[in-house]
């Protein structure tokens, strides 16, 4: 906790400076970017760890995670060539977007809840543009006492006038990076195509695969207190 | 010789040439922007298969016996090693193994005219084989000599090379056409395989099979995590294949913009 607030403390200084330093030129979009996810994602790990029932810290990791990401352009995202034909039934695209975004952070859970109490570190940031977005990827390293450190890179965009939004996490294993919007929309449009594109089917069957994962986090978090 | 003579026959007589394998690239992973039904057919209905993956229903059921075998017998195997064996053997093991692949990485580094990594791997191989006692320690990745992985699947794709059809092989999982050749041509790289001594065949059985374990050990997590998180496996298994491959091409230099817009640009 202490490093995670000195290191938010520094960086934040960091932004200051060199807005004082460029006299009132804005801040590089990667220092604010890496600002951002210093901040938000160990508050998010942190989250996995806290005090409380099973229930409350998936609920406030959740909620961080909710805050933190852009679930509405995710939950397009994932559908591919899919989403287009979902706007013209927006009950059904709401349902999506839920059924989506609870996938999402159980899944987010799952793969991160052995990092709870980690140590999370900015490693540096590339920035770049996206239409009338700023973004940036910013990598860092968690490091957790008896494992290999995790590197992962964070893409954030941001519309002007608006807040930094994760649009898609990668996680480095080995020499490769595996992006995980990438690889949840490459299933869901194998499982559409082989569905009729029949959104409803994925929606039951992403419900069934939450409450699955769910169900599996329930039980460790019991086991492990 | 005879091996990579046998791989490039391979992906010719395909009608493979690098154009063509270019134009049946999978492109599930790097196709993000598409979001018109009319931009290119709903994966799985024009052919019946996803794009990339023509053979995908031989695919998926091999696949299923790949996981089958995985779940039965080599998962089990994995854990048990990991749980008599204390991580400094592993990692032992580990660096062994990847010591004698470098004269493949090093051939391959010369091939993607890598000059830099060519002699990081030659650095590598001469201070592991010696202060690291014959490859079992890696001094030399705290000596600003980092290791990486090349392959001849790598180098075609360096080269403007497309995968190719996806292909699941019987018991060793995921590939494609063009790493498949690859492949071939990196047994024909490996000055191991022409070494003659006694009991030398069942030495390179041991060492595949140590590989196999050591790589399945280590991947333990991960593919427990993707069972638990994914609804449908094979796709996710295909989705990470390429991707680490594009990635591994790349040499890890990734593509930023192959993420989701805002829902703003989306809609323009």
């Amino acid at each position: 906790m202490h490093s995670t607030s000195f290191r938010r403390a520094s960086l934040a200084a960091a932004a200051f400076v060199s807005l004082a330093v460029l006299a009132g030129a804005p801040a590089r979009a990667d220092q604010a970017a890496e600002s951002y996810v210093a901040t938000n994602a160990s508050q998010a790990i942190n989250a996995l760890g806290a005090v409380g029932s099973p229930a409350e810290r998936s609920a406030k990791f959740g909620a961080l995670m909710e805050q933190f990401s852009d679930m509405g352009a995710l939950s397009d995202f994932v559908l591919g060539v899919y989403a287009r034909p979902l706007r013209a039934d927006p009950a059904l695209k709401a349902e999506w977007t839920t059924t989506f975004r609870d996938y999402a952070m159980a899944t987010y859970e799952a793969q991160l809840d052995r990092y709870r109490g980690s140590a999370l570190r900015v490693t540096g940031s590339r920035d770049y543009q996206r239409n009338a977005d700023a973004c940036s990827r910013v990598g860092t390293e968690m490091t957790q006492k008896g494992a290999s450190p995790l590197q992962i890179y964070w893409y954030l965009c941001k519309r002007p006038g608006a807040d930094w939004k994760v649009a898609d996490v990668g996680l480095v294993l080995g020499d490769s990076e595996l992006k995980l919007a990438i690889t949840q929309r490459d299933q869901f449009v194998a499982f559409l195509g082989s569905n009729g594109g029949d959104v409803h089917k994925l929606i039951a069957r992403v419900k069934q695969q939450t409450a699955s994962m769910r169900a599996q986090i329930g039980a460790k978090k019991t086991k492990n207190g | 010789m005879r091996y990579a003579a046998a791989a490039i026959a391979l992906v010719i007589g395909a009608g493979l040439a690098p154009n063509a394998l270019a134009q049946t690239t999978t492109t599930t992973s790097a196709d993000t922007t598409a979001t018109e039904p009319g931009d290119r057919p709903a994966a799985g209905t024009a052919h019946g298969h996803a794009p990339g993956d023509p053979w995908e229903s031989l695919n998926r059921g091999i696949f299923s016996f790949n996981e089958a075998i995985d779940k039965a017998l080599v998962e089990p195997t994995a854990k048990g090693y990991r749980a008599v064996t204390p991580k400094f053997f592993r990692s032992g093991v580990t660096n062994f193994l990847h010591n004698l692949k470098s004269p493949v990485i090093f051939a391959n580094d010369v091939l993607q005219a890598s000059p830099k990594r060519a002699g990081t791997t030659v650095g590598r191989f001469a201070v592991n084989s010696t202060v690291g006692l014959l490859g079992l320690f890696d001094p030399a990745s705290h000596m600003g000599l980092p290791s990486h992985d090349e392959d001849f699947g790598q180098t075609l794709g360096k080269w403007g090379a497309g995968p190719g059809p996806y292909i699941m092989l019987p018991l060793l999982g995921p590939s494609n056409l063009r790493d498949v050749a690859g492949k071939i041509v990196d047994i024909g790289l490996d000055p191991i395989n022409y070494a003659d001594f006694k009991n030398d065949d069942t030495w390179r059985a041991v060492r595949f099979g140590a590989d196999e374990l050591s790589a399945r050990t280590d991947a333990i997590e991960a593919i427990d995590s993707m069972r638990a998180t994914a609804i449908d496996p094979y796709a996710t298994t295909r989705s990470l294949y390429d991707q680490s491959r594009d990635s591994a091409i790349a040499n890890g230099q990734t593509h930023a913009e192959d993420s989701p817009e805002s829902d703003d640009t989306l809609s323009q």
